[in-house]
């Protein structure tokens, strides 16, 4: 028998459409009020002949905040919670690059935290695009190729990186590049260096022997000309900050 | 509980060596690259990777590889098709419903989706020529389902799209070519936004433009083996023809169902129904025996905007060993433009009316005169149309904007 997992992507569109409706595939007794307060704001929009844009407007803020809802209960929690507090940082490096420093304060020890973060398919699906991680070994370590499955909004793609080192016990570091298409005779081709190639670095510091931190780090190079590097910066500050949110949750 | 596909066996590199065939043969490998998608070949002496891309693969885990190749070629036309398509019946729907019909809408429309498929797809040529003419299947066949044309208007449109959207879709190729050698970062889209763009300008371009109205008269003209009187006597509308119209006035025109009101006197009034409308004559001129003559007081038969029609007239005049000429007349306003490319259509379609009013009569008042024959009773048969004297004139008379 074959099931059908929700992902928390699939429902933000969905409660987004109709507000109520992710929280109701993903079984939570929510959606009865969501959608009462939908058909509220559209009654109190007809009883007193609000303007369309206020209707409308109040209607897609309700649908964002009942989307965001629908996500977030979708999203993985730990059941004993060991973040402490967790930091973003945005450095500014010269013309195009891209480095992001995220530190996580855990009250794991650094061999658990390792435990925890050695698992890539596990650990990198903390990630508010990351879907499903597939290394092409069994056994970790560096030289590993990886195919790195994203759902951003709904739509999936997918990117493979490479395991560029492994220290056990401490740190790893790895790719997230484009796909590139087979090279086709007088054809452009997307590859590696284009769509935001970047490089994560894992790392655990510790501090004491029931506490650690954990540092993400990402380098790379905004390729895109459609969107400013500053508003890329701003773009990447976000994701940051959400998947420091989704790893205080879930470790 | 998540299915994973069992594994694959490999390709049996001695089985296949032995008997003769390339062990790298797509059709025999049961495994492709994640990546790339090439066919992937265990072999004993290297780690399992792609031999095109070197992306690795674990043939013990089924995750790591695909069992089947996915059909990537899809994205290098499908989505210009679609694009294409879509562009062309938004422009389609929209230049109609806020536009008049004209420049912008026959031959702006086609340019810009012929355009956008030949900037946004990259095929052989005999590829893109199939592609064009899916395309403009597609807008047509789109249009008819929204009822923005009729079947005949359908056909129309796909014989008057073909040349310009072809046309479009050379000037497409050529400005991918011109802007493939250039670094413009914006070049895979901003281009296809302002050819998306050509229609709505050239609709707001026309509508600043004046207009110009045309009325157009066709004449037809047919003899009769019958006196004038005879002929003056069988003279009847097209609502009142009995035997079946040709093809070509089933798909123009809407069917007519029958006509209320008698044309013995100037100033009566005959209300003809059809499935989709009516039509109001008034007869505005009777001399018995020689002409009978009507304005067109009211239309409501869907193509108001294609044509209007003013009036129409059935002379009798005497014709050599005591026959009789019906000269038909009707004359029309034309809203269709360009003009040069919508007048032969109407031609044909007024003056294949035309020729079955005139067998109409002509079997009428040649009934009493020629015993039927067995042919002429087989309620099947269909006989030829008569030889007919076709003339037109086209009276131009101009109208400032706003008309």
């Amino acid at each position: 028998m074959t099931t059908v997992r929700l992902d928390k992507w699939t429902a933000f569109a969905s409660s987004l459409a109709i507000p109520g409706l992710g929280q109701l595939a993903a079984g939570n007794w929510s959606c009865v009020g969501w959608l009462a307060a939908a058909i509220a704001l559209g009654s109190v929009a007809r009883q007193f002949d609000l303007p369309t844009y206020l209707a409308v407007g109040g209607l897609i803020v309700l649908g964002l905040i009942s989307a965001e809802h629908a996500k977030r209960l979708l999203e993985r929690r730990s059941t004993v919670r060991s973040g402490i507090n967790s930091r973003v940082t945005v450095r500014r490096p010269r013309g195009r690059g891209i480095s992001i420093r995220m530190e996580v304060d855990s009250a794991l020890s650094a061999t658990q935290m390792w435990r925890q973060i050695s698992d890539l398919p596990d650990f990198l699906t903390i990630d508010p695009f990351h879907e499903r991680v597939t290394p092409m070994r069994a056994e970790m370590g560096a030289g590993v190729d990886l195919a790195l499955y994203h759902n951003v909004f709904c739509l999936r793609f997918v990117r493979f990186g490479r395991i560029l080192s492994w220290h056990e016990g401490r740190s790893y570091a790895f790719s997230d590049l484009s796909r590139h298409d087979r090279p086709r005779e007088g054809r452009r081709h997307r590859g590696p260096r284009q769509g935001f190639p970047h490089v994560f670095f894992v790392e655990i510091v510790p501090q004491g022997d029931d506490r650690c931190q954990l540092v993400i780090t990402v380098r790379g190079k905004w390729t895109s000309h459609m969107m400013p590097v500053v508003v890329a910066r701003l773009w990447l500050r976000w994701v940051f900050l959400e998947h420091a949110r989704l790893l205080m949750k879930a470790l | 509980m998540t299915d994973m596909p069992t594994p694959k066996p490999p390709v049996n590199l001695d089985q296949t060596m032995s008997e003769g065939e390339s062990p790298f043969a797509e059709e025999q490998a049961w495994r492709f690259c994640l990546r790339c998608q090439a066919a992937l070949v265990e072999t004993p002496f290297a780690e399992p990777a792609c031999l095109d891309c070197q992306l690795q693969y674990d043939p013990k885990n089924p995750a790591t590889y695909r069992t089947e190749r996915a059909i990537d070629r899809l994205k290098f036309w499908l989505p210009g098709f679609l694009l294409a398509v879509a562009s062309g019946v938004i422009s389609y729907a929209i230049g109609l419903q806020a536009g008049e019909l004209g420049m912008a809408l026959f031959i702006a429309v086609p340019v810009s989706f012929g355009a956008v498929l030949g900037y946004a797809v990259r095929s052989r040529w005999i590829f893109l020529a199939l592609l064009l003419i899916a395309t403009v299947a597609g807008v047509v066949v789109a249009a008819v389902s929204l009822s923005l044309a009729g079947f005949f208007c359908g056909a129309s449109l796909c014989a008057i799209f073909m040349l310009p959207a072809a046309f479009g879709m050379c000037l497409g190729v050529g400005l991918r070519y011109a802007l493939s050698i250039t670094r413009w970062d914006q070049r895979w889209f901003l281009p296809l936004v302002l050819i998306m763009a050509v229609p709505y300008i050239s609709l707001w371009i026309e509508s600043q433009l004046p207009h110009r109205e045309e009325i157009a008269t066709v004449r037809t003209t047919l003899t009769v083996d019958a006196t004038p009187a005879e002929a003056w006597n069988a003279i009847m509308f097209y609502e009142q023809v009995e035997h079946d119209p040709p093809w070509l006035l089933k798909l123009a025109l809407p069917r007519p169902t029958g006509s209320v009101g008698n044309k013995h006197h100037v100033g009566e009034v005959v209300r003809c129904y059809y499935d989709r409308g009516y039509l109001v004559k008034r007869i505005s001129r009777r001399t018995p025996g020689r002409l009978l003559a009507f304005d067109v007081i009211e239309q409501k038969l869907h193509f108001e905007r294609d044509i209007t029609l003013r009036d129409g007239s059935f002379e009798i005049v005497s014709a050599p060993d005591n026959r009789a000429s019906i000269i038909v007349t009707t004359r029309y306003e034309r809203h269709l433009s360009p003009r040069w490319l919508w007048r032969p259509v109407e031609r044909k379609v007024v003056q294949t009316l035309h020729g079955h009013v005139l067998e109409g009569m002509r079997r009428h008042a040649e009934q009493h005169r020629l015993p039927e024959s067995p042919r002429q009773r087989d309620p099947y048969h269909q006989p030829r149309l008569p030889e007919l004297a076709v003339s037109y004139d086209h009276v131009y008379s101009y109208a400032s904007q706003g008309h």
